[in-house]
């Protein structure tokens, strides 16, 4: 009797474990996006497409595209659901967990994901973004060689994160080494790390915009920039399989992104209000953010060979580099 | 038959080999699971290649330097939280102005996360090992706390009276009757802590830490996420857990069967 109690009780344990595991999956359920219509006549009433980016300015195509309503307009009737997230690492995630069905993300975390076997591709850019190493005007740092010391602290949003292997490769081209300063990096999102910053608690940031500009109006100055990092690399429209294979819903997407890196291009009084209203600033700023120099809004895919041949030559990936279209749907424009 | 039942009851008995059959099921399921690919591989890797990977890491050393890392600034942490509780304790005992800041503390900062008050910790501390100990400490010590200071309070008047009868005041009624009949109290403040530290670290890490030798098993965690290693995650997290039992079952339980259970407090 005892027994039949223990094995109950055993069986109850297991029972709670799977319901457990249930629970969890429940949030990883596989993306669908169906649509009950076709192209020209089309109703996507039953279609739902889940999105996620980050903030700042380079996903102010994302802030277009959301508030111009480009989605709506060309796939009638389907619903979107945006989420922002913290960083490729958990875009990555929700991607694979099928949580997600298109992500905008910097190409070092979509490459990692592929290379690891992740079912979902680039589909195509949407901005070459600024990235700038910002240190205070009065430090006396002038190069990477001085932050090669033991207390500094250099900030990047996240490891793993372009900045992140941007600062690598200029390590590698500086310094001899692409891991010289991997000891001085700290993680921190860019809102925290400007912060920090200001308070002196990090010695460098690797910024992107709007935070280079705030830190230059701070007194900032920037020793290093894309190019001394062997050039910019793109922000990156992904989206998986089931997208891609639904040939109405990725077209809709590309052209939605095209119309919003069009209009972002014109500068016009429009553009400049969705950013303002999005990034909290004034129009005249988004205007500067808008032509900082470095700044490139294009839906060419710039940088991922160059990225993905040096994190593959630095183990960042497990396997060689196999070419830009292992990593891009067909059609993806690859720029310099 | 009866033979093998007896054997099984007689194991049974034992708490590690119920530890033992529970950790086992676990495996088993997880195990089961992923033959279902009820999620994808990437995410929930096979248990054995997690296993491989923990003794891959240990033997390499990378895994061991970690968590010594970890271990040290968590018992840094803890160390300074139980000081720190001990002075406030004493002092509300004595007075009644103490206790009443001691309760409105508790009240304000217990119910913030360890790692909503990391902006100021960096603010104050900088980045590094003493702002992560100083999140620790938040996190600690108002559980402690409200432990410490449950029991004193849930101290039968009759045992405090018989204290007083025999001549006893201030410290040594303090060390005589309100600590021994506060030790399930303090006890349970120690776990709660023990926990909240654990949690706190690893979040701390998570949010920010030196990468490279000097991280501990949330930096390590965040580095594994962030290049999608899940077997290595998965591995890092058994190490916590394993730690997390090793103490309870080690530390917390030894000292329970020393005291409480020595003296019949609890059952």
């Amino acid at each position: 009797m005892k027994k039949t109690k223990k094995i109950l009780a055993l069986c109850l344990i297991a029972a709670l474990v799977c319901v457990c595991f249930s629970g969890c999956g429940s949030t990883a359920a596989p993306a669908s996006a169906k649509s009950s219509g076709t192209e020209g006549t089309a109703d996507y009433s039953g279609l739902t497409l889940r999105l996620a980016a980050q903030y700042g300015m380079q996903y102010a195509p994302v802030y277009v595209l959301k508030e111009m309503g480009y989605l709506e307009q060309l796939l009638p009737g389907v619903k979107l659901e945006w989420d922002q997230l913290a960083g490729g690492s958990a875009m990555n995630e929700a991607l694979i967990s099928g949580s997600l069905d298109v992500a905008f993300m910097g190409i070092p975390p979509a490459l990692i994901a592929i290379d690891s076997g992740a079912a979902y591709r680039v589909a195509c850019g949407i901005c070459v973004p600024p990235a700038e190493l910002m240190v205070p005007a009065n430090s006396g740092i002038k190069s990477l060689a001085d932050l090669n010391a033991e207390g500094v602290t250099i900030a990047v949003p996240s490891i793993g994160s372009i900045q992140d292997i941007m600062l690598s490769t200029a390590c590698e081209s500086q310094l001899g080494d692409a891991n010289a300063l991997s000891d001085n990096l700290v993680a921190m999102g860019n809102a925290d790390a400007y912060a920090a910053f200001k308070t002196g608690s990090v010695t460098a940031h690797f910024a992107s915009m709007p935070y280079i500009a705030d830190e230059q109006n701070d007194g900032m100055v920037s020793i290093l920039n894309a190019d001394d990092c062997g050039g910019g690399a793109s922000i990156v429209c992904v989206c998986t399989e089931d997208i891609h294979q639904n040939e109405a819903v990725y077209n809709a997407l590309l052209k939605g992104l095209q119309m919003a890196v069009d209009l972002i291009n014109t500068q016009s009084d429009q553009v400049l209000q969705i950013i303002a209203s999005n990034e909290n600033c004034t129009a005249d700023e988004a205007r500067t953010y808008l032509n900082w120099p470095g700044t490139l809004y294009t839906e060419d895919v710039c940088g991922l060979t160059r990225l993905g041949e040096f994190m593959a030559q630095h183990s960042y990936l497990k396997n060689d580099f196999q070419g830009f279209g292992s990593y891009t749907w067909e059609g993806a424009m690859e720029g310099k | 038959m009866m033979q093998n039942q007896n054997d099984f009851q007689r194991l049974w008995a034992h708490s590690w080999f119920r530890d033992f059959i529970y950790l086992a099921a676990v495996i088993a399921i997880w195990q089961i699971l992923y033959g279902l690919r009820l999620f994808p591989a990437m995410l929930f890797p096979s248990m054995w290649d997690i296993l491989k990977t923990l003794l891959d890491e240990t033997l390499s050393g990378s895994m061991i330097s970690k968590t010594v890392f970890s271990l040290k600034l968590i018992l840094i942490g803890m160390g300074a939280a139980v000081v720190l509780a001990v002075i406030l304790t004493t002092a509300a005992m004595f007075s009644k102005t103490v206790m009443d800041l001691v309760s409105t503390l508790i009240a304000v900062l217990d119910p913030l996360p360890g790692i909503a008050i990391l902006p100021v910790a960096i603010l104050v501390f900088g980045l590094g090992e003493d702002a992560i100990v100083f999140v620790m400490i938040h996190s600690i010590i108002w559980p402690m706390l409200l432990n410490i200071t449950g029991g004193f309070k849930s101290v039968p008047a009759i045992y405090t009276d018989v204290g007083r009868n025999i001549g006893l005041r201030r410290f040594r009624l303090l060390w005589g009757v309100y600590i021994p009949a506060s030790v399930p109290n303090i006890l349970a403040g120690f776990k709660t802590g023990w926990s909240r530290a654990w949690r706190a670290f690893i979040s701390a890490e998570m949010v920010f830490g030196a990468s490279g030798s000097s991280g501990g098993l949330g930096w390590d965690i965040y580095m594994k996420k962030a290049y999608l290693d899940m077997d290595g995650m998965y591995a890092t997290l058994i190490v916590i857990m394993l730690i997390g039992i090793l103490i309870e079952k080690g530390v917390f339980r030894t000292i329970e069967n020393g005291t409480v259970k020595k003296w019949g407090m609890v059952a």
